[in-house]
């Protein structure tokens, strides 16, 4: 079905309310893609449409919450997935996209060069487990393999910074070292969670917390970059539905100060 | 940029594009209310609603390239998706059978902040007043194709007229619309 420019132009205004259907649709849509007169009218329209249905809500928490846990159910795998917590499929650790090119600023510490290297191990064979589950054991004892060469190496970067999440009782139950706005999780002892639930981590920025990520229910093997955003002036711990929060909806439950 | 709610949407679209969980977030925060709010508005379910929000945002995280600047707003292009997500369920669903409204009470806690909600409603108001003030015919085929989800050979059916004069109706309208918006300052319109 061939339409002129006329018809189409009598047929934007409808396209652009989604009220036009089969056969005309198809042939309108071939005509605009034709078109920069029509293409520009229809953004033009569009645009009044979309004025039209904002009719805003609150967003829900509740939602959210269920968005994010389908956000890796289709991953493109052209696209370069953040480096992930390896004990939670869903958990990610990147507030602050991590940047790939940082070994050049390290070179001149070769330990940590073998940090940075361990750390694309772990965040390759990330992928990995998500590409072939059925390899899941044996890629699991590599990456284990991997995050402790990749904290070892951290603790002996010059420069590191150990910080220490205490719980209510001033017992430090969360250890992190940060290396270079990358941040690895040296040790443990929050108790495992059900599988509703989850750690998160928050990053205290200007008084506020902003998501670092996932920690999963249990966690084990944690790595998060904040490189090339504020430093947080604290790190803090809650828990939350599977699938993590916007913003934090409990208690914290471990928090620690970050000083140079 | 220190923080994400600094971002321009624009920003926060290239970096869900590395997958970035954050940005979707705050992109969710800043939209998911419109998104879900034009959904429910045409479904009359929240529970369908939510599938389409579902939708719309796992839509943008997976394609982001979609999303092209200077051709619209992020949310006029997210309300689109909304809008067209929903109309295709309406009319899969053949539809206003499931329109019981199951209005549960949420508790949001990603609060939108107060400037942007004022900008919303101010926009919401100039939206309607341009509406109100289309001259009855045009208003009427506008609302009954894109707050019911009808097609516009739908719409002159229920009016008994014919197509082209709907056609027209639809296009002179929106065509006034975006005047009227333009006039008092609503950008993008």
């Amino acid at each position: 079905m061939m339409m002129t420019h006329e018809e189409a132009q009598e047929l934007l205004g409808a396209y652009a309310l989604n009220a036009v259907d089969g056969e005309e649709r198809t042939a309108l849509e071939h005509h605009v893609h034709q078109c920069v007169r029509c293409a520009s009218e229809l953004d033009v329209l569009r645009e009044v449409a979309g004025a039209m249905g904002n009719v805003g809500e609150p967003a829900s928490q509740e939602l959210w919450q269920r968005i994010s846990t389908h956000l890796y159910d289709d991953v493109d795998e052209a696209r370069v997935p953040p480096i992930r917590a390896l004990d939670s499929p869903r958990a990610s650790l990147s507030p602050f996209a991590p940047r790939r090119d940082v070994a050049s600023r390290r070179a001149r510490y070769g330990v940590a060069v073998m940090a940075v290297a361990a750390a694309v191990l772990v965040g390759v064979l990330s992928v990995n487990l998500v590409r072939a589950e059925n390899h899941v054991s044996q890629l699991t004892s590599a990456l284990n393999l991997a995050s402790h060469n990749v904290v070892d190496a951290a603790l002996e970067t010059p420069g590191h910074v150990n910080v220490t999440l205490n719980d209510a009782h001033s017992v430090g139950v969360v250890k992190f070292v940060l290396v270079n706005g990358h941040g690895y999780l040296v040790s443990s002892q929050m108790s495992a969670l059900s599988a509703a639930q989850t750690y998160q981590l928050w990053g205290i920025i200007n008084g506020r917390p902003i998501s670092i990520g996932l920690m999963g229910a249990s966690p084990s093997t944690v790595y998060f970059s904040v490189e090339g955003s504020k430093r947080p002036t604290e790190l803090a711990v809650t828990i939350e539905p599977a699938g993590g929060s916007v913003a934090p909806t409990s208690p914290i439950v471990a928090s620690g100060s970050v000083s140079a | 940029m220190d923080q994400l709610e600094e971002a321009s949407d624009a920003q926060l679209v290239t970096l869900i594009g590395r997958y970035h969980e954050g940005a979707l977030a705050e992109v969710y925060r800043r939209h998911g209310g419109a998104v879900y709010g034009l959904a429910r508005k045409i479904l009359q379910n929240s529970h369908e609603a939510d599938d389409v929000t579902q939708d719309v945002f796992l839509r943008l995280w997976n394609h982001p390239d979609r999303f092209d600047p200077p051709r619209g707003t992020l949310r006029s292009f997210l309300l689109n998706d909304s809008h067209g997500r929903a109309v295709d369920l309406v009319r899969s669903l053949n539809s206003r059978r499931a329109r019981e409204v199951r209005d549960a009470n949420r508790s949001p806690v990603a609060a939108y902040d107060l400037q942007h909600q004022v900008w919303d409603l101010a926009v919401a108001d100039e939206v309607t007043r341009a509406l109100t003030s289309l001259p009855s015919e045009e208003r009427q085929a506008i609302e009954l194709a894109y707050f019911q989800g009808h097609s516009y050979v739908k719409v002159a059916e229920i009016l008994g007229q014919p197509e082209g004069t709907i056609k027209s109706r639809i296009r002179n309208g929106m065509r006034r619309m975006r005047s009227s918006l333009v006039a008092v300052g609503v950008q993008g319109a």
